[in-house]
């Protein structure tokens, strides 16, 4: 679905990625993990098309990005950012209405079906009752859902998220992980997910990339890369690797 | 609120179109002389019609084309710069474009290349502005007021320095013109600026669908599949034109632009597809009766002369803009 | 001995006192000055006229840009524009006495030239007695104070030879026109507004209280006056092109009289500065108002 061949990008003079390639299939879910400054926010911004000065090949569906217009990009990627602020009062539905942009012409107004999408993907991320209220009147855990119901909304086969649920009290970071989950399986969607939180990157990602200072360190299927060694390497900081007798999943907290 | 639908766009627009066209019916009626109904449609007066064509009339047409420019130019400045407080006024655009108007009338262009150096100025303005108080893609409300208003200060010295070395005549001309005021103006110049603020509202019209993205920041709306680039090129360009067009033949009128998209916005929500239309109209209506208001409020007393429109805008703008920003302060803390 | 110190106190005191007093009558010279005639800044263009009228015109050493009347004043230094005057260069020409008018004057230039020891007559010239009184008052304080009397007088005969043969006509409805967009015209209280009521006119913009009123097109339209004169300060009246622009711009008012009879005139608004060219002025408006009369003559 997605390859990245020796994408190199640098800002500035200021070499940001080195030498990645990467190739995800359909349906696959993909978490990249690492310091901050790695480059994770970039190579996000360069698959939802946002960044073009790249050297390096990049294709989706087999046809390379750069050939692909604004419109197009939109209606197979999907992205919900870190946050986002609104000036202006638009209610809830409006903006997730909004995600129909890349399926809309010029001047068109949304058909029933498109409100009828809207409001499904609200119902999925538990906001459909605040459809009415403006964004103003809601609380950053209840904005952020807004947000990805917007990009449910896109009805896009890619999704890219960059730290949906850092805002969000634990049981909306869960109800979001899980739906995401369950759209990869059940729908097929492809994910990419840039995450702080190891727990969460090892419970939901199938394969992850670990990223140090623009390079690949490590990349591969979760439970053969997340290593005690290999987070140590990347994050240079001690690290405990327990894991849960019930289920079998590692889990991974701050060693002093 | 619930979202924005054919048959409320429809709605919305039909009935401010009536409402603006009783309010030019009663604008040409009312007035310092006094108009016989019966006796101007025996058509056997000639001083009626010249009251009503080539004094009223012109005045009300330039009334409703500077109102909706402005207006519909400010929701879309509003839109782009992602900030409730732009309006061509205090964002600079407008001296900018008074500025380039002056240039022409000391050079003794005919109008037409006058109105088109106001909205070469208006645009340079605009870029000007825009690469000044750009930080990191954002556009902070502080910085880009302050840029405008140091933009506006700018211009103005300039002006004040043409206005020093020009002959006294042309003095009184530049003073004049900066007031902002809808006198009698000839039709030919009326059907210019109109074409001008035509075209340019025509381009809103078609990239008001893509303003709604486009107010949520220049991220999103690429995530949305806006091509960002493109649509601020038309957006600044046609709002440029608007504003050069009537900069060029009313000089300053201030706040309308900050003013009625903020009320459309109160009553039928933030969705562009209406908000430029709406704003518009609603401009073209307010502005209309504020000259109403501006040429009869004293002429009936013992004074017999006219406000220029641009203080009643002024007398209701300022208070209004200082609202604005004491509600924008709040909501930041 | 004590009597001498009393006898010296009380002359100094005295000369003190009569300083004091004398200091603060220093606008309007309580007595005319010593028989040499003093070296004179002018700071507006109608000053200029009348010190040329007197015959003062050599002891004029400063001038503004807009005086060009006569033309003999153009060769003057230029110490100042319509509104702001170059304090330096007048102080360093070391004027004798400095003169200008009330209107448009800024009082902070008046007072700094005053602290400087440089002697300024402020004077009115808002009505036609204004002009009459201001005349001698300059001609008081420069040893012409008999031209200067004569002059006035000359004035007054001139105005009254006109008003004689005038009298018993019908009063013409007019309008005087200063400005288009916006049309500023002359209201009641405007020295227009005065030589119009003089001349037995009826101006049809005399209830407005404000000089200089905007006045809306309609109402020029509604009073429909028979005559138009027209001093719009961008006429320049040898100019063709401009004449012709604003000609065009009346005919869209097509139903007032002074439009379809032809009868728009336009004049020079510098023939009505107030000094003794006024009568001139005076003498063009009667023509205007009442060609009859005056083509015979």
């Amino acid at each position: 679905m997605i390859k990245i061949q020796h994408l190199h990008f640098s800002y500035d003079k200021t070499p940001i990625l080195k030498d990645i390639s990467l190739s995800l299939p359909k349906g696959g879910f993909l978490g990249i993990i690492g310091p901050n400054g790695s480059g994770k926010t970039t190579l996000l911004k360069i698959i939802a098309g946002l960044l073009k000065n790249y050297r390096g090949e990049m294709t989706l569906e087999g046809k390379s990005l750069s050939s692909l217009s604004r419109q197009e990009i939109a209606q197979k990627i999907a992205v919900v950012p870190q946050d986002t602020s609104i000036p202006f009062s638009f209610t809830a539905l409006e903006i997730v209405l909004m995600g129909r942009t890349p399926h809309l012409k010029l001047f068109a107004f949304e058909t029933k079906r498109d409100v009828d999408i809207a409001l499904k993907a609200m119902e999925l991320t538990e906001v459909r009752h605040l459809a009415h209220r403006l964004m103003d009147d809601l609380s950053g855990g209840e904005k952020q859902r807004v947000i990805v119901a917007r990009a449910l909304a896109q009805q896009a086969p890619i999704l890219l998220l960059d730290e949906p649920t850092a805002h969000l009290d634990i049981k909306h970071q869960i109800d979001i992980h899980n739906l995401v989950q369950r759209l990869n399986r059940d729908k097929g969607i492809t994910v990419i997910n840039v995450l702080h939180d190891l727990n969460l990157a090892s419970l939901y990602c199938q394969e992850v990339l670990m990223l140090k200072e623009g390079s690949i360190g490590f990349h591969g299927p979760t439970k053969k890369v997340m290593t005690q060694d290999n987070i140590e390497k990347i994050f240079e900081a001690k690290i405990y690797v327990g894991q849960n007798k019930d289920t079998g999943q590692s889990y991974y907290l701050p060693r002093s | 609120m619930k979202p924005l639908t054919l048959s409320k766009w429809l709605s919305t627009i039909f009935l401010l179109t009536v409402f603006l066209i009783a309010v030019i019916i009663f604008s040409v009626w009312v007035g310092a002389e006094k108009i016989d109904f019966v006796r101007f449609f025996q058509m056997t007066s000639e001083r009626d019609r010249d009251i009503l064509f080539y004094s009223r009339l012109p005045r009300l047409l330039l009334g409703a084309i500077t109102g909706g420019a402005l207006s519909s130019a400010g929701a879309a400045y509003q839109s782009l710069l992602r900030n409730p407080l732009a309006d061509p006024y205090t964002l600079g655009v407008s001296g900018g474009a008074a500025l380039g108007s002056i240039f022409g009338m000391g050079l003794g262009l005919p109008f037409t290349l006058i109105s088109l150096m106001a909205f070469m100025s208006a645009l340079a303005s605009m870029g000007l502005i825009y690469w000044i108080a750009r930080l990191k893609g954002h556009l902070p409300a502080h910085t880009l007021l302050l840029t405008g208003a140091i933009f506006n200060a700018f211009c103005f010295a300039i002006i004040l320095f043409i206005n020093s070395v020009v002959t006294i005549e042309q003095v009184h001309q530049i003073i004049f013109f900066l007031i902002g005021s809808l006198s009698t103006e000839s039709y030919q110049k009326i059907a210019v600026i109109g074409g001008f603020a035509g075209g340019g509202f025509f381009i809103l019209m078609i990239s008001s669908g893509r303003m709604n993205a486009l107010s949520l920041g220049d991220e999103t709306a690429l995530h949305l599949g806006v091509d960002v680039g493109r649509f601020r090129c038309f957006i600044f360009f046609a709002a440029s034109l608007m504003i050069g067009a009537v900069v060029s033949v009313c000089g300053l009128i201030g706040f309308v632009g900050l003013f009625i998209p903020h009320m459309v916005r109160l009553i039928w929500g933030a969705d562009h597809r209406l908000l430029i239309p709406a704003s518009a109209l609603m401009g073209a209506s307010f502005l209309t009766l504020s000259d109403t208001l501006a040429r009869t409020l004293l002429t009936t007393s013992a004074y017999q002369t006219e406000l220029p429109v641009g203080v009643i805008t002024a007398l209701l703008g300022g208070p209004f803009f200082v609202y604005l920003l004491k509600k924008q302060q709040r909501c930041l803390l | 001995m004590v009597k001498m110190q009393f006898f010296k106190k009380s002359v100094v005191g005295g000369l003190m006192l009569l300083t004091i007093v004398a200091g603060c009558n220093r606008s309007q010279p309580s007595k005319p000055l010593p028989t040499h005639v003093p070296t004179i800044v002018s700071l507006k263009p109608n000053v200029t006229e009348i010190l040329f009228q007197l015959g003062l015109g050599d002891k004029i050493v400063g001038v503004t840009k807009y005086c060009l009347h006569p033309p003999e004043a153009q060769k003057i230094t230029k110490v100042a524009d319509y509104v702001q005057a170059n304090l330096e260069k007048i102080i360093a020409l070391k004027p004798d006495l400095v003169i200008t008018s009330h209107e448009n004057s800024t009082k902070r230039e008046i007072v700094t030239l005053e602290k400087l020891g440089i002697r300024v007559l402020t004077l009115p010239f808002y009505s036609l007695q204004d002009i009459f009184d201001s005349t001698e008052v300059i001609g008081e304080a420069t040893g012409a104070g008999q031209r200067a009397t004569s002059l006035v007088s000359e004035m007054k005969r001139d105005i009254q030879e006109i008003q004689d043969k005038i009298k018993g006509l019908p009063p013409p409805k007019a309008l005087i026109v200063l400005d288009h967009r916006p049309l500023v015209v002359a209201g009641g209280g405007s020295l227009f507004d005065e030589l119009m009521v003089l001349l037995g006119v009826e101006n049809i913009a005399h209830q407005s209280k404000i000089r200089y009123p905007h006045f809306s097109t309609e109402l020029m339209i509604g009073r429909a006056p028979e005559v138009i004169l027209d001093m719009a300060m961008a006429v320049n009246v040898n100019n063709v092109k401009n004449k012709e622009g604003f000609l065009e711009w009346y005919q869209s008012f097509s139903s007032i009289p002074a439009v379809k009879n032809n009868n728009i005139h336009f004049l020079d608004v510098s023939l009505f500065h107030p000094s003794a060219r006024i009568i001139e002025g005076i003498r063009e408006m009667a023509k205007i108002f009442y060609p009859k009369v005056f083509f015979s003559s």
